[in-house]
């Protein structure tokens, strides 16, 4: 199986907000004195909170490539909106109860669909 | 020996240091019981994916050292220490319970299993930093979240050495 790729048809780049969250996985020890002590561990996904407007039929191809393509698991290419041009390898965070997008009703036949995903490093 | 003097000048100036980049990670060999060949190699950090294996479905992280890739898997370690009694026992806990694992613990380890120790630092795993050997696998306990191995060396304490008494049974040219 080749590489999941974000449908064509859903929109490719998030039109209502987006927000990253940047960062590396270091231990900070406090000292009783003096500055604290910093060491690197490894690299960390980034995580991305998108907000996109989709038409009926986008949700529920949206709803259809999360429950069937992806399993709700597997990771996929997904093109990076801040950086043009860069296909990333992204996952989609569910929420703690398991829900992996929201849809809230704009217009009709239009939903508000945010989402949460991670970029793998 | 202290381990200050086996420690690379690399692993002093990190550890010593109110930053840096370099990340101590542990490298874990399991032998195979039976062949006494390497059989798994795990590592409780990463440095990148590991190409070999990363597949189109599943990105698997590790270290690559000394040609040998070792699979991140998030584990707490619990080095032996000195008490009254001899060492004390080193755990390794994985946070990860697989069936395959679980099926590969009881149909696998029924005698002791080798596992040697090693810790590397993120920017130099070909440099082994620190080595326990002589380790061995002697007892495993799972749940559904976590499985715990038990690592134990041969106690030389408990050796019955000398096996004999000087008695005049033994030896008589004493008495």
């Amino acid at each position: 199986m080749a590489v999941i790729q974000w449908p064509s048809t859903l929109p490719q780049v998030p039109q209502k907000g987006f927000q990253e969250t940047v960062g590396i996985n270091i231990i900070r020890s406090a000292t009783d004195a003096g500055p604290a002590k910093q060491r690197r561990r490894a690299s960390r996904p980034n995580d991305m909170t998108l907000s996109f407007i989709m038409t009926t039929a986008q949700t529920q191809v949206l709803d259809d490539f999360i429950k069937t393509s992806l399993n709700g698991v597997y990771r996929f290419q997904f093109p990076h909106p801040r950086l043009l041009g860069t296909t990333i390898d992204a996952r989609i965070v569910p929420g703690s109860g398991g829900e992996f997008f929201t849809l809230q009703y704009v217009a009709p036949g239009y939903w508000s669909t945010s989402l949460k995903m991670e970029i793998m490093p | 020996m202290s381990r200050l003097t086996s420690l690379s000048a690399n692993a002093i100036r990190a550890m010593y240091g109110s930053e840096t980049d370099q990340g101590l990670i542990t490298l874990i060999t399991i032998y195979d019981p039976i062949t006494n060949v390497p059989a798994y190699r795990l590592a409780d950090n990463y440095t990148g994916r590991l190409a070999s294996v990363t597949t189109d479905q599943e990105i698997i992280y590790g270290v690559t050292s000394r040609s040998n890739e070792y699979s991140f898997l998030p584990m707490q370690i619990t080095l032996p220490s000195e008490n009254d009694t001899g060492l004390g026992q080193c755990n390794i806990v994985l946070n990860y319970a697989l069936p395959e694992a679980i099926a590969l613990i009881r149909s696998r380890l029924f005698k002791p299993t080798k596992v040697l120790i090693e810790l590397v630092l993120s920017g130099s795993p070909n440099t082994v930093e620190v080595s326990f050997t002589d380790f061995s696998i002697t007892s495993v306990g799972y749940s559904a979240q976590q499985i715990t191995l038990n690592l134990e060396m041969v106690s030389l304490i408990r050796e019955p050495f000398p096996c004999y008494n000087f008695t005049p049974g033994y030896f008589p040219g004493l008495f």
